[in-house]
């Protein structure tokens, strides 16, 4: 970076203790979405600097107003979106500052700024880009824009060849040919990574990245800030970063402002932020943030303590076995040629009573299916579901294991009462056109428990209160609707809830007090959890047991603290090597560990062990054999070849 | 942060989707206006008995094509005080081209009344039993076109009022019928899928392939010439909305299909709801809003139907009056040219009730999904 | 993309046989069969048909047996030989009298369906991207209103204002110095003048209805995250409103042309009949009123097997420019 500053910004440096000079201010920046009976303001009145050469993020919840300050500076407000007052001075190439608030959003200047001085990027790779071009065309669009040589501007073939250059530089594999393929025929990470060689086509000086990694899984995650972080350095860009995740923060960032309700309330370099907080909306954050714990005396796990305190433990309530979905894919003129594909590849485990037993993986790995399974929303091609579930006019005996895998839908209503779902969307799983009171009702009204005393009881027990009985759901906010999905799951008094990403859709606030609710009533009611989540570190702080799952098999199962101090299968290492942890100077010392490869195509496994592709101790043994989940003592199973003898790294210390 | 108005109800979330349907309905000045003409027009429909001054059949052989009389309210000063009146005509026959030319007579002027006795009995709504009409010339005889009149001197206006209940009973009866089809059918291959769904769709599809109209007339053209008016009208109701339950039972089966596997469905299954209790109760209260904005598109879809079969002289069939009938006789364009009130009077009752009708069901559907997102 | 192209033709093979039943449904609905209403007709004529020509024609027509096989009889006639059957009003064979009309209507169907496209097209993405202004409103409502007023009713006015303000007689496809005139340039030209309004009455109809479906899908596209995309890299308002979201509208527009096709056949088969074209509509009407059975069948099996052609097509076409679809139909796992 060249040193030219003017007087004034070189002295508010000197204060902020460093010498890098402003290249975006945002001043009492407000922005408001008039409608026809309200007015929305999104940003009220914040002020952000970003200096020139570093990482800054921007922290805040859902709605806080993140990606409409990001917007702003853009004009790329939706409309009936404008800003009603402030400035956003931009520092242009040519050392000419702008007011990109006063600039018209359709002109000239503002789209020299769009892609030339400022490139963007999304958190929705998938829409983000058209569907009906192809990835080459896209990027090529972005070169011809806003590059030239010897001052004339790019030929189509030109343009095309600079596209093919861009992905090799995003480190797409096969350049040439992934030019031509179409956004739905690439990963999620690989859209992103095309998205990024659109924003950087025009080599800006100023990134601004809004939740890029929010719809990728942990690794993916990893491999994309890896390569932001090595194109940053490199061209000695800046970057805005806007995301909700403090791991990513600690990650990535070098300085930190934190957005609440339009207010941008603390702006920090990031190892003062995470050690001392000023602002007590920063703290709350980072309080209601699980941490990977260090492992201590205090935070020892009371995993093992807890299960063997329990003289139930030793029979599990529900024992899985070879569990398998397959999924027929029919294609060919009379549907001849079929796929087939296994989302649930001959799984075991157990669920002991009064237990949490997490469950991990990456996106399509075959977690939800598993739970549907259970649920049997989806019949099982093969396998048992064994359960010593009993309603409460049955007395279990020895002997009364049931497989209700097989069982027919029409006696499965016992069992169903007994292990119960909170579903992942609060939206979409509570029917608009009914009141809360009919809702809760639903469940109880066979054997006619539905009085107001029992509901007013339920809503009660989470939380809610008696008058919220006859409103519809669209009155309550996401946390609140995910507490009615919780009393109508234990309506019934289960024993078991399958809660499939039930606070993944909450911000980290409501999701702190949602998991608390959820240990309550655990406690209270002796509940058994199977808890899945893409979210390594809630599943760090709530569950007793873990489980992984990669490509449709349980590749490892241990107590908590054990899977995450020293995994046993090569996966959870990458997986955990992925998380990262919201402490920026633990998660800077960390020894990372490459993920490599795509996660295959699940209806062509590899051979073998399904890691195989992707694991750095792979051998040919490998290939030849699948290893299958095995026993290691301790209450640990791993399906590994070579278990007992790697020495996997983990992230407790 | 959110500022504005909003009801304490609102504010409670007591509000049921009907009342936030209504709510977003009320937002759109068209429809609104719509659903009251189209109150109104069947209201006309319902009491056309009083609102047309003449019966459907009377006929007045001494004032063949008699154009529109203007009512003027005046004072005759001759006793009859003062009110609404009529003009007379004067009639000349040119004897050369068979035409009969009509001017306005100044010195022949009838008075009209209100809830006059006519000498017509009738029954109201079916049960009361009495002559009186809204209004009417005090000296029944008196000749009395608001809207002209036809070749054999029927008043236009009455007919047109009393075409009103064929019309527009035929659209709401037949879109009965189509959506007693079209949602089995529809609900059937959405929830079923496999074989069942196959199969529906490949009917679906057949109907839909064949251009309604010439299907419409050429099934018409096969019913027996010797059934009565009231077989007929049965009859083409009952094929108008056989071809016309295709596009509802597509869309039905499309919703049924998404909504089968909402989450919410799902968590009615898991709390033990039979399947019966499933649709009823959380898979059909969804579709409703739908349905009916649905509904409301189709009626004016085959009032238009009925107009054109019976326009061309396949559908209805004197004596029987709808619309559609009163139109066969501008079918030929000298009629027209001398009396184009026999073209311009059942055309503007035709588009001012299917306009209206596509209006409302259109608004309907806007504010069909409460809760966001945008309805194809 | 071959085998579906392969499975799609399947379909409408299926389709089309059962459309074909029932047309014959609708040929054998009137009360009698097809020789003696003809000789009836014939005999009101003054005319005869002698004991062995009618022996010729129930074998012909299989009359004597079952239904099935009568069916058989007159699919594979039209198989083999083209023989749709005979028109005793005409006194023709009814191929020969379809192949006289069927050229008007197809002319006159698609360039009502060309005006219906290019109409609702421009004005479905006017009304999309000036959502809610008083331009949008004005056409929804003038959109509403070609919904709303029946097509023959237009017509009768056209006649009327040609008739009464300037003195024409309109009706016909040509102007009297054309009728008998050869092909030509001129003649041309005058064809397509007087296919002009007959068109454009058909054409109200359906425009509605597609610029409806346009500016729904083209106002969800415009919210889509990859035209904020797009924007952000810089590219000018209108290239990149053509480019992305207008070029992702025009599918379902591609889409609901196949089933705009019954439609804009109706049409002309009734403002024909007002303006007495000389298309297969007035012929249609004709045969019906005259219970000419085998004529009107006929004509209905061709009207359908020409729409289930036309929705084939725009389902191909619809494949060919949507690489979702292409790829959803190669096979591929979703
Ligand atoms: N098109 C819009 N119309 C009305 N309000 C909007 C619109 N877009 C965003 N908002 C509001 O702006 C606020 C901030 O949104 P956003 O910046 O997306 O939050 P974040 O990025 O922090 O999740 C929210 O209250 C949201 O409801
Ligand atoms: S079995 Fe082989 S490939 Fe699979 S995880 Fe173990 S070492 Fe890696
Ligand atoms: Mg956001």
């Amino acid at each position: 970076m060249t040193e030219t500053t003017t007087p004034q910004t070189a002295e508010a440096d000197a204060l902020a203790g460093n010498s890098y000079p402003p290249l975006l201010e945002i001043e009492d920046l407000t922005v408001e979405f008039p409608s026809d009976d309200e007015l929305v303001t999104a940003v009220a009145g914040a002020h952000l600097t970003i200096k020139a050469n570093q990482v800054h993020c921007l922290v805040g919840e859902s709605g806080s107003g993140k990606s409409q300050t990001a917007r702003a500076a853009l004009g790329l407000l939706d409309p009936p979106g404008r800003i009603t007052s402030g400035q956003i001075r931009f520092t242009q190439s040519d050392g000419q500052v702008l007011d990109l608030a006063k600039l018209k959003p359709r002109g000239r200047r503002m789209r020299h700024v769009r892609g030339g001085e400022i490139g963007m990027i999304f958190q929705e790779p998938a829409r983000s880009l058209s569907p009906m071009h192809t990835v080459g065309f896209q990027i090529a669009e972005a070169m011809r824009l806003h590059r030239s040589i010897g001052g004339r501007g790019l030929t189509k073939k030109q343009a095309w060849n600079a596209a093919v250059n861009a992905l090799r530089e995003v480190r797409i594999p096969r350049p040439e040919l992934r030019a031509n393929a179409y956004p739905f025929e690439l990963s999620g990470g690989m859209r992103q990574r095309v998205m990024i060689a659109i924003a950087l086509a025009g080599q800006p000086r100023l990134l601004i990245a809004d939740e890029p990694t929010t719809a990728l899984d942990v690794t993916t995650q990893a491999q994309i800030l890896d390569l932001l972080r090595h194109l940053q350095t490199e061209r000695g860009m800046t970057v805005l970063f806007i995301t909700h995740d403090l791991g990513v923060v600690a990650d990535v960032a070098d300085e930190v402002s934190v957005m609440r309700r339009g207010e941008v309330v603390e702006t920090k370099p990031v190892f003062d932020l995470f050690a001392d907080p000023d602002h007590a909306y920063t703290r709350t954050l980072l309080a209601a943030t699980p941490k990977l714990r260090v492992a201590g005396p205090e935070s020892a796990p009371t995993a093992q303590s807890k299960l063997g305190e329990r003289p139930a433990a030793k029979t599990p309530l529900v024992s899985v076995r070879g569990l398998t979905r397959t999924f027929t894919l029919k294609s060919g003129v009379m549907g001849q040629k079929r796929n087939y594909l296994s989302a649930v590849d001959g799984v075991d485990f157990d669920i002991y009573r009064g237990e949490t037993l997490g469950l991990v993986g990456e996106s399509g790995c075959g977690k939800s299916t598993l739970a549907k399974c259970l649920l049997r929303v989806e019949k099982p091609t093969s396998g048992s579901i064994t359960h010593r579930l009993a309603g409460p006019q049955q007395v279990p005996a020895e002997h009364d294991a049931v497989n209700v895998a097989t069982a027919p839908e029409s006696s499965l209503r016992a069992y169903r009462r007994q292990l119960r779902m909170v579903f992942q969307d609060p939206f979409g799983s509570l029917n608009p056109r009914m009141t809360v009171r009919d809702i809760l009702a639903e469940p109880l009204r066979q054997e006619g428990a539905h009085s107001r005393d029992n509901l007013v009881a339920l809503l009660q027990l989470v939380g809610l209160e008696a008058a919220h009985l006859d409103r519809y759901p669209h009155a309550f906010s996401g946390g609140q609707r995910q507490r009615i999905g919780i009393a109508r799951a234990i309506a019934t008094d289960p024993a078991v809830l399958v809660a499939d990403e039930a606070v993944s859709a909450l911000d980290v606030s409501v999701r702190a007090q949602i998991l608390d609710l959820m240990s309550d009533l655990q406690e209270q009611r002796q509940l058994s959890y199977l808890f899945i989540s893409h979210d390594m570190s809630t599943v760090e702080h709530l569950a007793d047991r873990v489980a992984v799952m990669y490509l449709g098999r349980m590749v490892e199962i241990a107590p908590t603290a054990e899977l995450f101090g020293r995994p046993r299968h090569p996966y959870t290492e990458t997986l955990l090597s992925a998380v990262p942890i919201p402490d920026p100077s633990r998660q800077r010392g960390r020894q990372r560990i490459e993920v490599s490869g795509e996660l295959p195509d699940p209806t062509e496994k590899p051979s073998g062990c399904p890691f195989r592709n992707r694991c750095r101790f792979a051998r040919e043994v490998c290939a030849a054999e699948t290893p299958l989940l095995r026993d290691l003592g301790e209450g640990r199973q791993a399906a590994c070849h070579f278990a007992e003898e790697l020495d996997l790294t983990g992230v407790l210390q | 942060m959110t500022t504005g108005q909003k009801t304490a109800n609102d504010r409670a979330g007591t509000r049921s989707s009907g009342v936030l349907i209504w709510r977003r309905f009320r937002r759109h000045k068209l429809a609104v206006v719509s659903l009251w003409i189209v109150i109104g027009v069947y209201l006309i429909a319902a009491f056309a008995d009083v609102i047309a001054p003449r019966p459907a059949g009377d006929y007045n052989a001494d004032y063949p094509y008699a154009p529109p009389q203007s009512i003027t309210m005046t004072d005759p000063g001759d006793g009859r005080g003062f009110g609404l009146y009529v003009h007379g005509y004067i009639q000349e026959f040119d004897e050369v081209s068979w035409n009969r030319y009509y001017t306005e007579n100044p010195d022949e002027l009838h008075k009209v009344e209100f809830f006059v006795e006519s000498g017509h009995d009738y029954r109201l709504l079916g049960l009361l039993e009495t002559d009186r009409k809204l209004f009417a010339p005090a000296d029944a005889d008196a000749p009395f076109f608001v809207m002209g009149s036809d070749a054999n001197g029927r008043d236009i206006f009455s007919r047109v009022v009393y075409g009103a209940q064929i019309s527009m009973s035929i659209g709401l009866i037949g879109v009965t019928l189509s959506l007693l089809i079209g949602i089995t059918l529809g609900a059937l291959a959405g929830f079923f899928r496999g074989p069942i769904d196959m199969v529906i769709q490949r009917i679906t599809e057949v109907f839909m392939s064949i251009p309604t109209l010439p299907l419409w007339m050429a099934l018409a053209a096969a019913l027996p010439r010797d059934w009565g008016p009231l077989t007929i009208y049965f009859a083409i109701t009952v094929l108008l909305s056989l071809i016309g339950w295709t596009s509802l039972s597509r869309e039905v089966r499309a919703r049924v299909l998404t909504l089968r596997s909402e989450d919410y469905v799902v968590a009615a299954r898991l709390d033990g709801a039979s399947r019966f209790r499933v649709v009823r109760r959380h898979i059909l209260p969804s579709l409703t809003s739908h349905i009916i904005a649905s509904v409301t598109l189709a009626v004016p879809a085959m009032i238009l139907a009925e107009t054109a079969l019976s326009f061309l002289g396949l559908g209805l069939q004197p004596p029987l009056v709808s619309w559609g009938v009163l139109l066969q006789e501008s079918q030929n364009i000298r009629s027209v040219i001398t009396a184009p009130w026999l073209l311009i009077v059942p055309s503007a009752a035709v588009v001012i009730s299917t306009l209206a009708l596509n209006f409302l069901g259109d608004g309907l559907r806007d504010a069909a999904d409460p809760y966001g997102g945008a309805v194809k | 993309m071959l085998t579906y192209m392969i499975r799609r033709m399947g379909w409408s093979l299926l389709t089309i046989w059962l459309i074909s039943l029932v047309c014959f449904f609708i040929i054998q609905a009137p009360p009698g069969d097809f020789v003696s209403v003809l000789m009836a007709n014939m005999e009101a004529e003054g005319r005869r048909l002698n004991a062995q020509q009618v022996e010729v024609l129930r074998e012909r027509y299989a009359l004597d047996q079952p239904w099935y096989a009568q069916y058989w009889a007159w699919v594979s006639g039209i198989l083999t030989q083209g023989d749709f059957g005979y028109s005793f009003r005409y006194n023709r064979p009814a191929v020969e009298v379809i192949a006289e009309h069927l050229p008007f209507t197809l002319l006159l169907a698609g360039g009502a369906l060309l005006l219906t496209w290019v109409i609702a097209f421009a004005i479905g993405i006017y009304t999309a991207v000036k959502r809610y202004s008083s331009g949008d409103y004005f056409f929804t409502f003038l959109g509403f209103i070609g919904l709303s007023v029946p097509n023959f009713v237009l017509a009768l006015v056209f006649m009327y204002i040609a008739f009464r303000y300037f003195g024409m007689s309109v009706g016909g496809l040509f102007s009297p110095d054309f009728v008998e005139a050869d092909w030509s340039l001129a003649r041309v030209g005058d064809l397509t003048k007087n296919l002009i309004v007959p068109a454009l009455i058909i054409a109200t109809a359906g425009t509605a209805g597609l610029i409806r479906i346009t500016r729904a899908n083209l106002s969800d596209e415009l919210t889509q995250p990859y035209v904020v995309a797009a924007r952000a890299r810089g590219q000018r308002e209108n290239v990149l409103l053509m480019r992305y979201p207008v070029r992702a509208a025009m599918n379902p527009f591609i889409s609901t042309v196949g089933y705009a096709i019954p439609s804009v056949i109706s049409g002309e088969v009734i403002v024909s009949s007002v303006l007495s074209l000389p298309t297969t509509g007035p012929v249609l009407l004709g045969a019906l009123r005259n219970q000419d059975m085998y004529l009107a069948g006929s004509f209905l099996l061709i009207l359908g097997v020409l729409t289930v052609i036309g929705t084939v097509i725009s389902d191909l076409v619809l494949a060919w420019a949507d690489p979702r679809v292409r790829r959803q139909h190669s096979g591929a796992a979703q």
